[in-house]
């Protein structure tokens, strides 16, 4: 079988250099990639006392900050272009927000929580999907030094994600929870809800409790393990290869691959959540 | 100062905060529009249906009206015809006896016509006979009579030829 691929001169030659070019600062790179020693650690700062944050992340701070505004720009450009008959892009974003708007629309016994459960899940999967993205991606990342000073990591480090960070989820994770229960004690009244606690009979009482507890903790820590982790994995699989070719193939698939599935895993959790507490 | 990366710090406070900031602007941006949108499209759907049933509805009651127009205008036809028939078999009728009552009056005429020509012509033709018998009398049997002795005799031949004949 032949693939009828053809390239035209220029393409030829700019083929050429690239991979030329590739080759040869893959060889003069290939002594040089060191270990990476600073796998697993994170730059933090303290906040002085009178505040109550203690110490922050920065590096996941400054990451959200970003998402936040690449995705308000993305919406404000999705309002400032909309159209009856959509434009390509419109489409696009239309498509995924009715398929989550149909996922919710499903789930949801309750009529009037449709909208709120919509909101909130779809800004989770929005969120948590370009964070994905961004994460790992192989070979740069910010770290500090041991005197303590900033410095930027080349080929030791991936970059950071917020979703990497355990501070993310789990505040979305029990974020999730309230609202689930929140909304329960507003359908059906707190007598009702509270009931839910000892059905099918007062002995499962512990048992419910401890099963409200660990929803948060398994909701997190999937999500965490899995963009944390793959980081990890990019990072000693490009160390490995000394990032000749590999790397860009494994950010593609931890980067969108797992992502984009973790994102929805994490969306479609808590659309099922908040629809079990509504359940009447 | 660096710390491990699995941690709970006050970091979380401040990503609670950007999610429901992110929420505040995505629905305003995003989803308020793009529910409302769906709700216009559907909304505009409906209509078009409703208008399209309303035409089908109107298109109806114009064939019912239509019909019953065309039921009238094929008995008005036909009434039409059917009068238009009966006045053209009276015309025909009417023409006919005229026709026919000419053609008589013009072949009475003509047979009268014929009747005079022929009394004439016989009228003539007996003045001639007795004027050329009696010539030819005259000369054959050269006797001298009287004008209207001849006239006589010649008569009486003439009524001998006609009963003979």
């Amino acid at each position: 079988m032949k693939i009828p691929v053809k390239f035209s001169k220029g393409e030829k030659i700019f083929l050429g250099i690239f991979f030329a070019a590739y080759a040869g600062v893959a060889v003069w790179n290939f002594g040089k990639v060191e270990f990476p020693s600073g796998i697993a650690h994170v730059w933090q700062i303290k906040v002085p006392l009178p505040s109550i944050l203690g110490t922050l992340n920065p590096m996941t701070i400054i990451m959200t900050a970003l998402l936040l505004v690449i995705l308000i720009y993305l919406a404000f450009d999705f309002k400032r272009h909309l159209k009856k008959i959509p434009s390509r892009k419109q489409s696009a974003i239309e498509l995924v927000l009715s398929f989550m708007y149909d996922l919710v629309k499903d789930v949801t016994p309750a009529e009037e929580f449709v909208r709120p459960v919509f909101y909130i899940a779809t800004t989770l999967f929005l969120f948590i999907l370009f964070s994905n993205i961004l994460g790992g991606i192989p070979g740069i990342g910010i770290g500090v030094s041991p005197n303590g000073s900033l410095k930027l990591n080349l080929f030791t480090d991936t970059w950071h994600s917020p979703t990497g960070d355990l501070n993310t989820n789990v505040t979305y994770a029990i974020m999730v929870l309230f609202i689930s229960h929140i909304f329960a004690i507003k359908l059906k009244g707190l007598k009702e809800w509270a009931k839910g606690f000892i059905s099918p009979n007062p002995i499962m009482l512990p048992m419910n409790i401890i099963g409200e507890f660990a929803k948060p903790i398994s909701h997190s820590l999937r999500l965490f393990g899995n963009i944390a982790g793959g980081g990890i994995m990019v990072l000693m699989l490009s160390y490995l290869v000394k990032y000749t070719f590999v790397p860009v193939i494994l950010w593609g698939f931890f980067g969108f691959f797992v992502g984009t599935i973790q994102a929805f895993v994490f969306s479609i959790l808590a659309i099922a959540y908040i629809g079990i507490q509504l359940e009447q | 100062m660096s710390g491990s990366f699995v941690n709970f710090n006050g970091t979380s406070i401040l990503q609670l905060m950007s999610f429901f900031i992110l929420m505040y602007f995505l629905i305003k941006f995003l989803y308020k529009p793009f529910l409302n949108i769906l709700d216009k499209r559907s909304e505009e759907i409906k209509s078009q249906y409703e208008k399209a049933d309303e035409a089908r509805k109107e298109a109806e009651k114009f064939r019912e009206k239509v019909k019953v127009e065309m039921e009238r205008l094929s008995e008005r036809t036909d009434q039409m015809y059917e009068e238009a028939k009966a006045r053209v078999e009276a015309y025909e009728k009417a023409e006919r006896t005229r026709i026919q009552t000419e053609v008589e009056s013009i072949m009475k005429r003509a047979r009268r016509e014929i009747e005079e020509e022929r009394s004439k012509a016989e009228e003539s033709l007996k003045a001639n006979v007795i004027t050329l018998a009696i010539a030819l009398a005259s000369r054959i049997i050269q006797k001298d009579l009287d004008e209207k002795s001849k006239r006589e005799f010649l008569m009486d031949q003439l009524s001998k030829v006609r009963d003979m004949r």
